[in-house]
């Protein structure tokens, strides 16, 4: 493998690493590619890189993801996900929705304060009223997708009620995001990062 | 604020994992670029210390936002790369370094004492 392609490879490897890590550090560990190259030769360079590129993208990530900041949105994502989960289980008869939906429900409540910790919007009730506003959109544009696919549903499961279906959990999982993010913004104005 | 009342107690810091203190005693030499503490960090340890790239800049960061390291302005020669970051040790990481080095000589006496052979 020639240098400069060699050092491309590396270089697009990087992006496997958090954006902190590389935002700062490509330049140099490209520079120690270089480095290695040049006194190992490309071969045992590689080696020791692949090697050390292996161990340290997935201690990298879960540092970053074990973060306060990044946990508050994981939170974010998994009341969202389960709140989702809940209805679309509902919407399907099944019980597992009679527990997801209280258990998402107490969840954004309990963890409101870690919830609007991730938050650093200038205009805390601004941000509020538009996620709040996206939720109430979305909601309503439920009903009005399962009456448009009405007349593909049938009793068997073509493509198109599989896409309509797919396009309807979309919205609605967009619909309880939107709503989980919005009650958990605060009504006061901006909370520093 | 005086520097000593913003300082967290150096041994409060301990024990220091092995990558960051192979780093802090290279630095311990001077000021010195990423890849000549890989350089003295396998040196120092006989060749059984090999540091990857991003094992050494993910040590330096985390020394960094320890401050225990800092990022360093001069040069030790005027026609070195430009681009090359050099980095250096602070207060806090030299009592640090000092700390973890008395730490362990504690602990090597007393595994050599222990593991003297006695009377037969």
């Amino acid at each position: 493998m020639g240098t400069g392609l060699a050092i491309r490879a590396y270089r697009s490897l990087l992006v496997l690493y958090p954006r902190d890590f590389r935002d700062r550090y490509s330049d140099d560990l490209v520079q120690t590619l270089t480095d290695l190259s040049a006194e190992l030769g490309p071969l045992r360079a590689w080696r020791r890189v692949t090697l050390d590129l292996v161990v340290t993208v997935q201690r990298y990530r879960m540092e970053t993801f074990m973060k306060e900041e990044h946990a508050s949105t994981v939170l974010i994502l998994a009341t969202t996900a389960m709140a989702s989960a809940g209805i679309i289980s509902l919407f399907l008869g099944l019980v597992l929705g009679v527990l997801l939906v209280p258990l998402a429900v107490v969840v954004a409540i309990t963890q409101r304060g870690k919830l609007a910790r991730s938050l650093d919007a200038v205009d805390a009730s601004r941000l509020r009223r538009k996620r709040l506003r996206i939720a109430a959109i979305l909601a309503v544009s439920l009903p009005v997708i399962y009456l448009v696919s009405l007349p593909i549903l049938g009793d068997e499961w073509g493509t198109d009620a599989v896409v309509a279906f797919g396009l309807w959990t979309a919205v609605l999982i967009a619909a309880v995001f939107y709503f989980v993010s919005g009650i958990t913004t605060p009504k006061s104005p901006g909370i520093s990062p | 604020m005086t520097d000593a009342e913003a300082s967290p107690d150096p041994r409060s810091l301990l024990p220091l994992p092995q990558a960051q203190f192979h780093v802090l005693v290279a630095l311990t030499a001077g000021d010195r670029h990423g890849y000549a503490i890989m350089g003295a960090v396998e040196e120092s340890s006989g060749g059984v210390v090999r540091m990857g790239p991003a094992t050494l800049y993910g040590t330096l960061k985390k020394l960094v936002e320890r401050d225990l390291v800092e990022e360093s302005d001069r040069r030790p020669s005027s026609n070195d790369d430009e681009r090359r970051r050099y980095y250096r040790l602070t207060g806090l990481g030299q009592a640090v370094c000092q700390a973890e080095s008395e730490r362990l000589s504690t602990l090597v006496r007393i595994a050599r004492s222990n593991l003297r052979p006695g009377p037969a």
